[in-house]
């Protein structure tokens, strides 16, 4: 039996319409419209233990309100799920002792105090053994550099510490499923480069299977072998991340710094989609033309001071999914 | 209910620990809260002028009073306080909160103690020891201390199962601040804190009684000042306990009422 077990999966919000105008909320204090909207609408993927997939989809396609019924948050309004054997949103206290949750935009850290009083409460919490809870904590300081600032009050750290204090604490008493929510939202190259090291370091080294929501694809493609990509509460997609681009990601774009900001570069194998000043970004096919070809294509036709390649981002590929047809999978 | 004594010590412990980094804001609040005594004795001395007693209070039990109400208002003799699940419910950080292996009433009723435990050794303790120097407040018998700790324990649970009540409306109403504002108003003037209940015309007066905020500051207050007899000491916890049992059971109810609404409507 796989580990996490999602089938027709769904969750309908039920919201109060605003009606516009003078009189609109007065009338909608007296006599309440509600609109139903359906987030999550017949999700289905297993995940087998061990393995670290990614959940992707534009902002509002369900990511959010999905992971939040994995890890028992929210009791959805039809269909199953199943973790680990258990029913998160019936069996909550026993499903929270097995996963660990770290939801980007906040913490779970105590705000006001050294860093190092979040963990020793966090033992308390989970009843972890003191020698695991100190072989966990010398272990984790190592891999993600926390050995600086466990005495600095929360409120103190950068965001990209508070994130690995953040991740050290979701997995302190060794859960067997992190669930992340936009781990790196927010975080420079260096920071989210040392995060994705260490999760693919626990998924390896422990074990741990791992699922992530974001949107940005060079997490995925960084750490993930399998891809869920959703939009409108559906899967649109399901399988590895190569297919899905080879397939679905036609489109990359080259960004092209001129030397000359008054010419613009035309070239055949490319359109020319926007231009600023000296920068110009070029889109082309990646079924036609070869990234190395248009760069040379480019470079012998203008003085070009610099060059990258950009990957497309989600809201492309799921264009590209909808431009096909979502059949194609 | 929960039987992970050792985790709510540690959570107290924290509160407790934090209470402390502030140590600006509690010389603020001593100092603050020292004004206002001071303010209330003069009052009290220009109308004692002539002497004698007002509903049995002489100069010096009044002064007492005043000086006992203001070191009690960071533990909640006075307003709502715990404010942080409010906002915690407002940020979302709740989520957290509520889906860990514990009872998020007794996270939250030990960071309260912690912190209040704090206020009432530093700050309440300090802001008296001004009225004991500048205004003779008077110095309670160690009899009356004995009784006044269970009171003030008492005190401080009621304190804490209605400032939840107050915050946890935060989950329908999204912002509790007009709750609070309502509830500080009923609290100051309710409680005794302003002025003592027997300076109350007669039907005010029944009114306080038959509400749960004098057992906040009212009642341990005059147990400090040893102003009860020990018959009226015995029903004053009595009554103490059975407000703090009775809000504890509301707050429970409503915070499972909190709990169905966000693990259905996700807040």
């Amino acid at each position: 039996m796989a580990l996490i077990e999602v089938e027709n999966l769904q969750k309908s919000f039920s919201r109060p319409v605003r009606r516009a105008g003078r009189l609109g909320a007065l009338r909608g204090l007296l006599a309440r419209e509600y609109v139903t909207m359906e987030a999550v609408a017949g999700v289905s993927f297993t995940l087998e233990a061990g393995a670290m997939a990614g959940y992707l989809g534009p902002n509002g396609a369900g990511k959010s309100t999905t992971m939040k019924m994995l890890t028992g948050i929210l009791v959805p309004s039809g269909g199953r799920i199943e973790v680990g054997g258990l029913v998160p949103h019936r069996q909550r206290v026993a499903h929270v002792r097995r996963i660990g949750v770290v939801f980007g935009q906040r913490t779970q850290l105590w705000w006001d105090l050294p860093t190092i009083e979040s963990f020793e409460l966090l033992r308390h919490v989970y009843k972890i053994p003191m020698a695991r809870y100190r072989e966990n904590l010398k272990a984790f300081s190592e891999l993600l550099e926390l050995g600086p600032f466990l005495d600095t009050p929360v409120r103190q750290l950068s965001l990209g510490q508070r994130m690995r204090a953040d991740l050290a604490a979701a997995l302190l008493h060794d859960p067997a499923i992190l669930f992340l929510d936009e781990p790196t939202i927010g975080l420079d190259v260096v920071a989210r480069e040392r995060i994705r090291g260490f999760l693919s370091e626990i998924n390896r080294e422990r074990g741990v299977t791992v699922i992530l929501t974001t949107h940005d694809l060079s997490d995925v493609e960084r750490l993930c072998q399998r891809v869920v990509l959703i939009d409108h509460g559906r899967v649109i997609y399901d399988g590895g991340l190569d297919q899905l681009k080879t397939r679905h990601g036609r489109w990359r774009t080259l960004v092209v710094d001129l030397a000359d900001a008054s010419c613009a570069p035309l070239v055949e194998m490319a359109d020319l989609v926007r231009q600023e000043g000296p920068r110009a970004w070029l889109r082309f096919d990646r079924e036609r033309t070869s990234a190395a070809a248009l760069i040379a294509e480019v470079a012998a036709r203008y003085p070009v001071r610099d060059l990258t390649v950009e990957e497309p981002e989600i809201e492309a590929i799921v264009r590209g999914i909808y431009e096909r047809g979502v059949g194609v999978i | 209910m929960d039987d992970r004594m050792e985790l709510y010590l540690a959570v107290a412990a924290r509160s407790f620990r934090r209470a402390t980094t502030y140590r600006s804001a509690y010389l603020a609040g001593i100092i603050t809260n020292a004004f206002f005594g001071a303010l209330v004795c003069f009052v009290y001395q220009a109308l004692y002028a002539g002497g004698g007693r007002v509903a049995g209070l002489s100069l010096n039990d009044a002064i007492s009073y005043a000086w006992t109400t203001q070191s009690l208002i960071s533990i909640g003799g006075a307003w709502i306080v715990s404010a942080g699940i409010s906002q915690s419910i407002r940020s979302g950080d709740v989520i957290t909160d509520l889906s860990r292996p514990w009872s998020f009433y007794l996270y939250w009723l030990s960071r309260s103690f912690g912190e209040r435990a704090f206020n009432l050794l530093v700050r309440g303790a300090l802001t008296y020891l001004v009225g004991v120097l500048y205004f003779g407040a008077r110095l309670p018998a160690p009899a009356d201390l004995l009784a006044f700790l269970p009171a003030i324990i008492l005190a401080m649970q009621v304190s804490f199962a209605f400032s939840f009540m107050v915050n946890l409306t935060a989950f329908w109403l999204l912002d509790s601040t007009g709750v609070t504002l309502l509830s500080n108003v009923m609290l100051t003037f309710l409680s005794g804190f302003i002025l003592p209940v027997a300076f109350f015309p007669p039907a005010l007066q029944a009114l306080v009684h038959a509400l749960p905020f004098e057992s906040i500051t009212g009642l341990p207050t005059q147990i400090f000042l040893g102003q009860l007899a020990p018959a009226q000491i015995a029903r004053a916890l009595a009554t103490q306990a059975a407000w703090a049992a009775a809000l504890t059971a509301l707050g429970l109810a409503m915070q499972a009422a909190a709990m169905r609404k966000v693990v259905v409507q996700g807040g």
